[in-house]
């Protein structure tokens, strides 16, 4: 394939990213094992010993590796949101991000799943998911819509990374032999003739315009699994639309955290500007203040309408005794901060967006949390038990171990793919200064022509 | 003077230890005596439809002045008076009955009047008084069958009493009742009385059999003072035809998923995955392009 002379220039600003490893990224590739070791071992103790070493009990039967499956889910929203939507609307400055947002959308998908696996009993049951499951089921739904956007987000990425594995398949890096034969395979014969270049195109395309829908399906189905359970607190037909926007909204938010951290690692300055966080900060405003209003109508349908097991759950979350504290966390600090930081000028710095972001991120997680626990803590039918870890779920160290196992997990898979190939498309991404030269170079053609047709 | 004081205190002291050691005994007598409760013991004789027999016993004690059940107590059933022969032991449930069934092999042992005798026993505990109770039953025996006369169907019933000697004496006004069974409980069709040993009903032609039309008619003698319960039971294709719908139920809670749900899987399922069909051609294509290239 032939490669302009811009484009080289672009890949080896990239190039050493992908040759070699600095030592604080080494030093953080030794702490993200270290965590996911300890997590391991946490893995073996919850096999040999069982559940009984979390805090599930007969109860509570759901606790923080539910969280974790919605959570990470919900950030995966990122691809779907800022690819798909921003593609189809093919809006520019999207462009050096989108890599970004289609690896959060892969990896947090491939580990959100992982906690189900964890909160299983019995793991040797899987198969009859397959063999004897029905399509009843909002377990079923979720386990094939799950599949299903997986599957499309793997090819999503697959195919936004066609150029840029056919860059590197024929580039001489100082990388290791083994990776050419992946860059080949994955690269899939790219020539970059008008051909290849429109087949790709409408491909990408195509999978921009299924996986939006996908996304809100998928979104909506898990909160299905709660929304059609008959217990208060669950039971609500806001659900689907309330997740799909939660899920966005924290997608969204992760998106920025990821953008800072590369920005700030990788010194991409150059492509990831103050507007790319003006902009995914302004989406946040918005979609925090539809958060926002969703949770409101929530709980005020349920506080008004006086059921007794609804005013339960009502009274755990508002009481500052009970979890109260991270009810104001979540719903007020997650939702207003960051549109308080975005609705002021001044505020609208990189560093303020990004904390707000991570701030939103904290605080719905701890939102699912609130959504899950809560609930589970207020018996269906009275229930005549006196141990605490029965009445209250706290999480184990196993949990919380196993939490941050999937959390370096993540961290783990982006810092290896961005070894792997470029975290900004290369081809996509156009170099400021070479837009600038081509302006110019349009205007003084422009200029010149009009200076003929006077003559 | 000294002396008459000293002899009055020990003689006051003396009748003092005697009226409290009269009254403490007393009082733990009288504690005693009102601690246990006393029961009570029903029995009934049943001779089933299967030829077998069954005694059942209702413990009962009064607590507050109403009659409650005893249940968790072990009763004994003898077959003669004054414990005889130990037929089987039970333990009262809930309601407070026990049971035991035997069936022919039991050598029944009658009295001169040629009734059989049956015993219970309660025998008492730290909390309730020991119980007992007979009851004196004559044997009896139910025979049904059916027959129909100008297409009119009717059940034909002989009772009689197995006499000492083993001869057959026919029952006479004694009451028997028909029933048929339903899903909770029998339905009771026909209540009439035995005339010389025989008795004869309309079968009930409206109620509707099982699938092959067959009707269960059970015949009783209940609670008679000389027969106990004696039941016996016939199966005949009189009945209405019930007719059973055997159709594949599709909803939430059967196996099968409601129709509608498995088009939309489908037709979602289809239209994702058709894309993504799409694209991995797509992919496929760009590769066979490189190859026209080369």
């Amino acid at each position: 394939m032939e490669i302009d002379i811009k484009t080289k220039e672009k890949l080896s600003k990239f190039s050493h990213h992908l040759e070699t490893t600095s030592v604080p990224g080494k030093i953080l590739l030794g702490v993200l094992l270290l965590v996911i070791a300890w997590a391991f071992y946490a893995l073996l103790v919850q096999i040999i010993d069982g559940h009984i070493v979390t805090g599930m009990r007969d109860n509570v039967v759901w606790g923080i590796y539910i969280v974790n499956f919605i959570f990470f889910i919900g950030i995966s929203y990122a691809g779907a949101l800022i690819s798909g939507i921003l593609h189809l609307m093919r809006v520019e400055w999207r462009k050096p991000i989108i890599r970004i947002a289609e690896i959060i959308t892969v990896v947090s998908t491939i580990i959100g799943p992982v906690y189900i696996l964890l909160c299983m009993g019995k793991l040797e049951r899987l198969p009859h998911l397959l063999l004897y499951g029905r399509i009843q089921s909002p377990i079923i739904w979720d386990v094939i819509a799950i599949t299903t956007y997986l599957t499309g987000s793997m090819i999503f990425l697959h195919i936004a990374l066609i150029r840029d594995f056919a860059l590197l398949r024929d580039t001489p890096l100082k990388v290791g032999k083994w990776r050419q034969p992946i860059y080949r395979f994955f690269a899939a014969g790219f020539q970059n003739t008008p051909k290849q270049n429109k087949i790709l195109d409408r491909s990408t395309d195509v999978m921009a315009a299924i996986i939006i829908p996908l996304a809100i399906i998928v979104h909506s189905v898990l909160s299905w699994i709660f929304g059609m359970t008959l217990r208060p607190g669950w039971h609500s037909t806001i659900f689907a639309p309330y997740f799909v926007v939660a899920a966005v909204f924290s997608g969204t938010g992760a998106l920025i955290c990821v953008i800072w951290v590369f920005r700030k690692a990788y010194h991409l300055e150059e492509y990831i500007t103050q507007k790319h966080f003006e902009y995914l900060g302004m989406i946040l405003l918005v979609l925090g203040a539809l958060y926002g209003y969703f949770t409101f109508s929530e709980y005020l349908t349920s506080w008004y309408g006086s059921a007794k097991w609804e005013l339960e759950v009502l009274h755990k979350l508002f009481s500052f005794d009970e979890y109260g504290w991270a009810f104001v966390f979540a719903v007020y600090v997650g939702i207003l901060l960051p549109i308080v930081v975005m609705g002021f000028k001044r505020l609208r710095t990189i560093n303020n967006i990004a904390f707000a972001s991570l701030i939103a991120v904290i605080a719905l997680w701890v939102k699912r949390y609130l959504i899950i626990i809560p609930t589970l803590e207020v018996p269906l039918l009275p229930m005549q038990e006196i141990r605490e870890e029965v009445i209250h779920y706290t999480a184990t160290w196993v949990e919380r171990v196993l939490t941050f196992g999937g959390i370096a997990f993540f961290i783990l898979f982006f810092f290896l793919f961005s070894k792997f190939v470029p975290i900004i498309s290369i081809f996509e991404s156009k170099d400021k200064k070479y837009i600038t030269v081509i302006k110019k170079e349009v205007h003084v053609k422009e200029t010149e022509y009009e200076e003929t047709i006077e003559k | 003077m000294k002396k008459q004081v000293i002899s009055t205190v020990t003689l006051i002291g003396r009748v003092s230890i005697l009226l409290f050691t009269v009254f403490f005994y007393t009082n733990n007598i009288v504690a005693n005596t009102i601690k246990k409760e006393k029961t009570r013991l029903n029995l009934s004789y049943f001779y089933n439809a299967d030829n077998t027999s069954t005694l059942e016993a209702k413990l009962t004690t009064k607590k507050d002045e109403r009659t409650v059940s005893s249940p968790d107590m072990p009763i004994l059933f003898y077959l003669g008076v004054d414990s005889g022969a130990l037929i089987g032991k039970a333990i009262t449930d809930k309601d407070g009955k026990a049971s035991v069934t035997f069936g022919e092999e039991l050598e029944m042992l009658r009295d001169t009047a040629g009734y059989l005798i049956f015993y219970v026993e309660f025998e008492g505990n730290d909390e309730y008084k020991s119980s007992s109770k007979d009851v004196a039953v004559k044997e009896a025996r139910l025979e049904m069958s059916f027959f129909q006369r100008d297409s009119v169907k009717s059940i034909l019933l002989k009772a009689w009493e197995v006499g000492t000697d083993g001869e057959n004496i026919p029952l006479d006004k004694v009451d028997i009742s028909f029933y048929v069974p339903r899903t909770y409980s029998l339905l009771e069709f026909s209540a009439n009385e035995l005339e010389n040993g025989e008795c004869i009903v309309a079968f009930p032609t409206d109620i509707p059999g099982n699938e092959k039309g067959e009707l269960t008619i059970i015949a009783k003698i209940v609670d008679s003072d000389d027969y106990g319960t004696v039941s016996t039971k016939g199966i005949i294709n009189w009945g209405t035809n019930l007719e059973v719908v055997h159709e594949a139920h599709r909803g939430l809670g059967d196996v099968d998923a409601p129709l509608w749900m498995v088009y939309t899987l489908i037709v979602l399922m289809s239209g994702v995955w058709g894309h993504y069909v799409y694209v991995l051609y797509s992919i496929y294509m760009i590769k066979r392009e490189e190859k026209n290239i080369d």
